[in-house]
């Protein structure tokens, strides 16, 4: 089923949680709602499940218009953060609710919830109560009682957030696995942007209630519209920097003293502000007696797995880069640095918008 | 959750409070109103609820009648009997109690055993121990030497009679109560002035009743409003009469008698107001002040 | 510092085994001492309502009858109307609770689940009853039951009962408890309020409930006055009013008496040593009985 939204807002006490937001989810796709906390990502899911009205705007479900429907009239399926399964029913008797509460024959829902606790691999947990139940367990028994009604839509709040790293990691894989089976459109909200990252068909990235890119997790990563977009991104996050162009596309950047010289970055006037966002994969040891960008000295270096994340020091700035652990790099040493210039990402310095997305736009203009 | 203006929520709410709407309308706000009214009955047909004069001639009555002084001073004296005795009582239990004893819920358990049971009932095994012949409380009495006391039926010894009852019966909730209030003091009090020296009385005297008062207080208040509505033990403890020579004769007592013997109801409406008056005078004090303490919490 | 704890152990030992047994000692006497002068009364009515009229006026009084008379019991149950009596209290206390857990239940529910205009001035409302004593609606309920003619029956007895503010807090307060997130599930799995209240709340506010319902039961398996008053045929006196009556005019014959009280007070010692748990829980919560 697929989910629209046109111009939806809300707000409480005066105070606007979501801000004219455009949605379209297609169906099958598993959308995920990201941004930081009270960013309006929750009050989105809330708005989609009918649990809060918006203050204008509709929300469709396919062709139907649901705005002013009920939770239980919009055929959803729903896992909370702290998966609110009803502690004093067994797991099959969780499961069996909301069969029982649409009255489906007995033997029937007994077998759909079968079916369904196959799906999530809970078949010999039936009998216990959730209290008896790992985290883990309960998250599928969630998923399972969500998904036995067989919604339209799944809908998940936070649904990793009590779990410990490593089961976070085996249950979102496994909850991508599900609803690739199901095949069933599902909002997943998140304030983790790996997560986001690794499972999401499609990400909206959020901010004061607003909406500030929506695509692809590549195109989010490779294609930021803005400087948040491109901050909120990645691990280490991005380097953010002050530069200055001129007309034949040097960039002068101040916090480290030099200049990026006859970068492809031309179009603007001369001594344009600009921002600049170097991921940390951006870089390049270079030797010294090679044309370098950057001088530094390594202050810290972190073993993450095969590569490292090295903080060097310029003048009075760090930058944050990432090496393969093949190089032999040690503290205290001087290290001559190159940036991949195709790779940077440039912004206009008081909207912080994407030069790509500006660009475009003032042609459009033009 | 809905919206809470709308028409429909509305309706909603008030389906689900209707029964107990219903009920407390008719029996509890109603009656507030209607008994104020009634204390000014003078002149009226009850059957037909028919009243031709309303007047404070009720509440004149009520102060020019001797009984009903007799009455007044009669509650305040019970109180007074019971509530200091019942609070030093049950607060020294319930301190030996919290502290670390085998045994702990076993005693607990005794000492609220009264509260459960029927106070008719047990005013009326009352009425046997305090029998002067044959009663258990007299041969206890005779073992040191004490000559058989007349409990029940001279009127000094009947008030006293009437106040043992109450303590006793009253003592186990009152400990229930100071053993919740004890169990909420933070246990780091003690042991920061134990490291400060200080010995068990100086603790119990500087922390515990310190941290216990606005328990102390509830518990006072409370124990004083329902002395003032003494009347079950009364009635079953001698025999269907207010003690010998109007001994034990109180507000409730009054009532009861004006309402249920003499059918005069608004003159026994009249003294309910009084009783009402005193009993919400002490209410509101608990109020004020019980919300005041609050940051001892 | 491993040896210096071993070699100071023992010492802390004997400071206690000296110091407290003392201390102790002393607590352990005042609290029998407490202890025995709570039971006995209740002993003094058991081993009274089992001696034969003879002993009852026997000096010194035996804690031990010399022949147990169970027969006692019987004379009780067939010479007053106690079964009627009986029946009556078990009625009105089982018909009062059942009644005070169903409005409970659903006001309850409205108070903390339910948004509606004028519902936090409403909740006021019902507290500001628990500052009336029950003696001020005494005099007008009688006229209002003399009125609709309900004086002598079950109705007087039990339908003014069926509603208890206290109880009605108590649940509310553990209604709010109840996480938002479940009545949200609740509602997405397709669940109207009402199934939601009985098939989640109920089930989970299972001690409340007891607690609640065993207050009630106590409460009105012992009430006197407005028994006293409602009723005037002993065909609907509840059992506390059938013993007062049988002791004006049983005059001297205690141990038919204690008999009689002791078959009261039973039940409830019974319910209490079973679910005490609860029953103390409740009390400590209150300040207002009932």
């Amino acid at each position: 089923m697929k989910v629209t939204l046109r111009e939806v807002s809300m707000a409480f006490d005066n105070v606007l949680a979501v801000d004219n937001l455009n949605l379209e989810v297609n169906e099958g796709e598993l959308v995920t709602f990201l941004g930081p906390s009270g960013c309006g990502k929750s009050t989105t899911l809330f708005l989609i499940a009918g649990i809060y009205r918006p203050l204008t705007g509709k929300i469709q479900f396919g062709d139907k218009e649901v705005t002013q429907l009920e939770p239980e009239e919009r055929e959803i399926g729903m896992v909370f953060q702290n998966y609110a399964l009803y502690p004093h029913m067994t797991v099959l008797k969780n499961i069996l609710f909301p069969l029982k509460m649409r009255k489906t024959p007995k033997n029937e829902a007994l077998q759909q919830v079968e079916e369904m606790a196959g799906l999530v691999g809970i078949n010999d947990l039936l009998h216990r109560k959730p209290s008896q139940l790992s985290g883990g367990q309960q998250q599928r028994v969630a998923i399972a009682r969500a998904l036995v009604k067989k919604p339209k839509i799944l809908l998940l709040d936070e649904p990793l957030s009590n779990l410990d790293a490593r089961l976070r990691i085996e249950t979102r894989e496994e909850i991508r696995r599900i609803q690739k089976e199901v095949g069933i459109t599902t909002i997943f909200v998140t304030h983790d942007q790996e997560e986001a990252l690794s499972i999401s068909d499609k990400i909206l990235l959020m901010k004061n209630g607003r909406c500030q890119q929506y695509g692809t997790p590549e195109k989010l990563y490779t294609e930021p519209t803005n400087l948040f977009s491109a901050a909120f991104l990645g691990n280490p996050p991005i380097n953010k920097l002050d530069g200055v162009v001129d007309l034949c596309g040097n960039i002068k950047i101040e916090d480290l003293d030099i200049v990026l010289k006859n970068t492809s970055f031309v179009g603007l006037g001369d001594n344009e502000r600009i921002k600049l966002g170097v991921r940390p994969e951006d870089f390049f040891v270079v030797d010294k007696e090679e044309d370098f960008d950057i001088k530094g000295t390594i202050t810290l270096i972190e073993r993450v797995g095969k590569d490292l994340i090295v903080k060097v020091a310029s003048k009075q700035y760090f930058i944050r880069c990432i090496f393969s652990s093949d190089l032999a790099l040690e503290i205290g040493d001087e290290i001559y640095l190159k940036i991949k210039t195709n790779k940077m990402h440039t912004f206009h310095y008081n909207t912080e918008i994407s030069y790509k997305d500006y660009c475009w736009n003032t042609k459009e203009v033009i | 959750m809905g919206s809470d203006k709308s028409y429909k929520s509305f309706i909603r709410g008030l389906l689900y409070l209707l029964p107990s709407l219903v009920i407390l309308g008719v029996f509890q706000f109603y009656p507030i109103i209607k008994s104020l009214d009634m204390s000014f009955y003078i002149r009226y047909n009850y059957f037909k609820d028919v009243v031709h004069q309303r007047g404070f001639g009720n509440f004149i009555y009520i102060f020019n009648d001797n009984q009903f002084r007799i009455a007044l001073k009669n509650t305040f004296i019970f109180a007074l009997g019971v509530v200091p005795a019942s609070i030093i009582l049950s607060l020294g239990i319930a301190v030996l109690l919290n502290t670390k004893i085998k045994l702990r819920g076993f005693f607990r358990s005794i000492y609220f055993l009264p509260f459960v049971t029927s106070v008719v009932a047990i005013s009326i095994v009352w009425r046997w121990i305090y029998h002067s012949r044959y009663g258990l409380l007299n041969y206890l009495l005779g073992l040191v030497g004490i000559y058989p006391i007349q409990w029940l039926t001279d009127p000094k010894w009947a008030m006293v009679s009437l106040i043992i009852l109450s303590i006793w019966r009253g003592l186990g909730y009152n400990i229930i109560i100071f053993l919740a209030g004890l169990q909420n003091i933070n246990l780091q009090y003690y042991q920061a002035a134990k490291i400060d020296g200080a010995s068990k009385w100086n603790r119990f005297r500087y922390i515990t009743i310190p941290q216990l008062s606005p328990t102390i207080f509830f518990v006072s208040i409370m124990s004083l409003i329902n002395a003032f509505k003494v009347f079950d033990e009364i009635f079953a403890l001698f025999d269907k009469r207010p003690g010998p020579l109007n001994s034990c004769l109180t507000v409730v007592y009054y009532i009861y008698d004006q309402f249920a013997n003499q059918y005069k109801y608004g003159v026994a409406s009249a003294a309910v107001y009084v009783l009402f008056i005193i009993i919400l005078f002490f209410t509101l004090i608990q109020l004020y002040i019980g919300r005041k303490k609050v940051h001892y919490d | 510092m491993i040896k210096w704890i071993i070699t100071k152990k023992p010492l802390f030992n004997r400071i206690n085994l000296q110091k407290f047994p003392l201390d102790k000692l002393l607590i352990y006497i005042i609290l029998t001492v407490g202890g025995i002068v709570t039971l006995l009364p209740f002993l003094w009515m058991i081993s009274t309502s089992l001696k034969s009229s003879n002993e009852v006026h026997m000096l010194p009084p035996k804690w031990i009858p010399s022949k147990i008379m169970l027969e006692n019991y019987f004379v009780i149950l067939n010479r007053v109307p106690f079964k009627k009596y009986f029946i009556n209290s078990v009625l009105v206390t089982v018909c009062t609770t059942v009644g005070t857990l169903i409005t409970s239940i659903l006001a309850a529910f409205a108070f903390s689940k339910v948004k509606f205009w004028g519902r936090d001035m409403l909740f006021t409302l019902y507290l500001g009853t628990m500052m009336i004593p029950g003696e001020v609606l005494l005099i007008p309920n009688f006229v209002t039951l003399s009125k609709i003619g309900w004086i002598n029956s079950y109705k007087a007895l039990i339908i003014p009962w069926i509603v208890s503010v206290f109880a009605i807090f108590l649940l509310r307060q553990y209604f709010l408890g109840i996480p938002k997130e479940l009545y949200i599930a609740a509602k997405i799995d397709g669940s109207t309020d009402w199934n939601y209240m009985w098939n989640i709340m109920v089930p989970l506010s299972k001690p409340a409930l007891i607690t609640i319902g065993l207050l009630k039961v106590i409460y009105s398996w012992n009430s006197f006055l407005w028994p006293l008053i409602v009723t005037n045929s002993p065909t609907m006196r509840t059992l506390p009013i059938g013993l007062t009556s049988f002791s004006s005019e049983g005059g001297t014959e205690y141990h038919l008496m204690m008999a009689f009280a002791t078959m009261i007070v039973l039940p409830m010692i019974l319910i209490y040593f079973m679910l005490q748990k609860y029953i103390i829980e409740g009390a400590s919560r209150t300040g207002i009985k009932g």
